[in-house]
């Protein structure tokens, strides 16, 4: 029963005690068989996910297609909704995303450089907070000062609370990449004859790019996926991003449509893993800041 | 090219570290000088006030006829290297060199032309279009240089430029630099905390500590005639010998027990009984035969090779005095020691200031004798 973890055990003085080595072996096959079970709970919907669009019959299993048909996104782009909905997304989610990439960019910068007292813990607190902002809790609050503001059924509401919500862990993220950006950069640009602006467009954006490129994908999928916002903020279903629309496909029997639904995710879902493949080769992700040197 | 005038310059940092105090110095046109001191002791707050990457507390700064306390860095026209050498890691070589022209909006040719020669000059030729990573620190390091060239600004401030190369390339990028100022001629400020640098360097040098200038004057004379114990202590890559002793109502000192005469030029100076501190370079000493007249005597206990000569420790009662000879006696051997009178140095042991002939007079830092 030893035999087979021996191999992979460093030489040691004396062999351990078999009741160690069984227990290490027992717990070795329960860690792999957890992890096989998590892994294929998260693999079967993934594989619906690439397998339902393609059958002519889908049903909530994952099953080899009986018979392979493209019918289901001709469904979708029939759909009067579908297309629109799509564009609809895009349009939230990289505009919430410019908007979060400028000012999360300023604002880790200056508090990056601007020594004010309590700045860290300020930066914790509202770390803590943007998770209300966007989460369910808040929602009735959101609903009316939005109201009020006269921004409900307008993209630019969304695109706000969005925004306001995942601002603070943009600027936190970013603001570790400025922390490692050395000071004499700015200096020595400061020296040249640079204007503060130039500081930051010329020295400090560039090197930061991979960090911007982080907030960035990280922004765009928040938005992309989010359901609830826009759910909440948007009556006019010709408005409604991809997400909620998505939610209101039934068939005329009242019961999902399934065929839509499933060719529909997949043309959701694509947008999502082309950006990060492009992204992580082009810049490749980290969470953290520092040169590399 | 110009000189740099300093007045009454005091920083005083928030949170209250004064790290300039009240502080003036003349820089003269194309002259290459040294701030010289310990960590902390002001000379870098100095230099990037120079630059304007301070704001000082009080006092003016004026490069040429101009006085620049008040305007921004970008429009005093000076070059800076820093320690770091703060190469833009996103930009090759050429743009690297070329960006203070960039900012000058001077067209792309001129500045690529100005680059390259800048570059070849520094032989660097070959490296145009790399990133900075691909470079090895000494590259690196001329990279840096080359940018504050290519600028052709009218004083260049060096931040300890060298400390992050290793001691061989060190020593290579010390005699080029000094011949690149040389040759170009330009007015240059250069701190550093490595005493040997500033010696090698400068024109004239300033040795500082807690943010005033304690000694100024050309490097063989900061060398040879230190004004107080703090620059005596600093200066010299072997340390001076500083050892405690006392007059003696015969004219002679007492130092370790024993007694010496009172070197030639301090004779009929001092009083008897008076506490001083005997300063000597262990490159001013010489062996002799125990029980010399007029000499130390003591035991070898250590002798350690330089390279050409020995620096031999000996044991004198209970102080250690340090010689320098090509001829060490073997350890435990008892030996004489002595030093050359004229290159001895007395500090009063009290205010710590070099005893002279004529009392320098209070305040008097820029007599350069």
């Amino acid at each position: 029963m030893s035999a087979p973890t021996r191999r992979h055990e460093p030489v040691r003085p004396a062999a351990p005690p078999a009741r160690v080595v069984v227990r290490a072996v027992v717990g070795r096959i329960g860690f792999y068989a957890f992890v096989a079970v998590a892994g294929l709970f998260f693999a079967v919907p993934m594989l619906w996910l690439v397998l339902a669009p393609f059958d002519a019959t889908p049903g909530l299993a994952a099953e080899i297609p009986s018979s392979v048909t493209l019918d289901n996104f001709r469904a979708v782009l029939e759909n009067p909704f579908a297309l629109r909905s799509l564009w609809n997304s895009l349009l939230l989610s990289v505009i919430t995303t410019l908007l979060i990439i400028a000012a999360a960019a300023l604002s880790a910068y200056a508090l990056s450089r601007v020594r004010i007292p309590g700045r860290d813990l300020m930066l914790y607190v509202l770390l803590l907070f943007s998770a209300v902002v966007t989460g369910t809790a808040a929602m009735v609050p959101i609903f009316r000062l939005v109201f009020e503001l006269g921004l409900i059924n307008r993209h630019v509401g969304v695109v706000l609370v969005l925004a306001g919500g995942l601002l603070p862990a943009g600027v936190f993220i970013l603001k570790d990449f400025m922390d490692g950006l050395p000071r004499s950069y700015e200096e020595s640009a400061l020296v040249a004859g640079a204007s503060s602006f130039q500081v930051l467009r010329d020295i400090v954006t560039p090197v930061v790019r991979p960090g911007l490129a982080v907030i960035g994908v990280w922004a765009l999928v928040q938005v992309w996926g989010d359901f609830l916002v826009p759910f909440i903020l948007l009556r006019d279903p010709n408005l409604s991003p991809a997400a909620v629309v998505m939610f209101n496909f039934y068939t005329e029997g009242g019961t999902a449509n399934i065929p839509l639904l499933a060719a529909f995710s997949l043309l959701y879902t694509l947008p999502v893993v082309a950006l990060y493949l492009f992204v992580n080769r082009r810049y490749g992700f980290r969470f953290y800041g520092g040169i590399k040197s | 090219m110009a000189e740099v005038r300093i007045e009454g310059l005091t920083k005083r940092f928030p949170g209250g570290v004064q790290a300039v105090d009240d502080l003036d110095l003349d820089i003269e046109d194309g002259e290459f000088f040294s701030l010289l001191g310990p960590s902390g002791c002001g000379k870098t707050t100095l230099l990037r006030s120079i630059a304007g990457l301070e704001t000082p507390t009080a006092g003016r700064i004026s490069i040429g006829e101009q006085d620049v306390t008040r305007i921004p860095p970008g429009e005093r026209d000076v070059a800076m290297v820093f320690q770091d050498y703060a190469l833009y890691p996103h930009m090759e070589v050429v743009d690297n060199i070329a960006y203070p022209l960039k900012v000058r909006k001077h067209s792309k040719s001129d500045r690529h032309r100005r680059a390259g020669e800048a570059a070849e000059s520094l032989s660097l030729g070959e490296l145009l279009n790399r990133r900075p990573a691909a470079l090895s620190g000494g590259q690196q390091q001329r990279v840096a240089v080359a940018r504050a060239v290519a600028h052709e600004p009218s004083v260049f401030l060096f931040d300890e430029p060298l400390s992050n190369l290793d001691a061989r390339l060190r020593l290579e990028a010390r005699t080029f630099l000094k011949r690149l100022q040389g040759d170009l001629g330009v007015s240059t400020v250069y701190v550093t905390h490595d005493q040997s640098e500033a010696l090698a360097l400068s024109d004239r040098m300033a040795v500082m500590k807690d943010g005033r200038i304690r000694q100024i004057g050309a490097p063989e004379e900061v060398f040879s005639r230190p004004t107080d114990l703090f620059v005596a202590s600093f200066i010299g890559s072997v340390p001076m010998n500083l050892l405690a002793s006392t007059t003696t109502a015969d004219g002679g000192l007492e130092l370790a027990g024993q007694r010496v005469p009172v070197p030639g030029p301090y004779e009929g100076m001092l009083e008897p009984n008076r506490s001083v501190t005997f300063g000597a370079r262990p490159e001013h000493g010489s062996l002799t035969p125990p029980d010399t007249p007029g000499a130390m005597t003591g035991l070898a206990v250590v002798a350690e090779l330089l390279g050409t000569e020995h620096l031999v420790t000996v044991e004198c009662g209970d102080v250690m005095v340090r010689v320098v000879t090509s001829d060490p006696p073997t350890p435990g051997e008892p030996v004489g020691v002595r030093f050359e009178e004229a290159w001895v140095l007395l500090f009063d042991t009290e205010d710590e200031q070099l005893i002279r002939r004529e009392p320098a007079a209070a305040g008097d830092v820029r007599s350069t004798g």
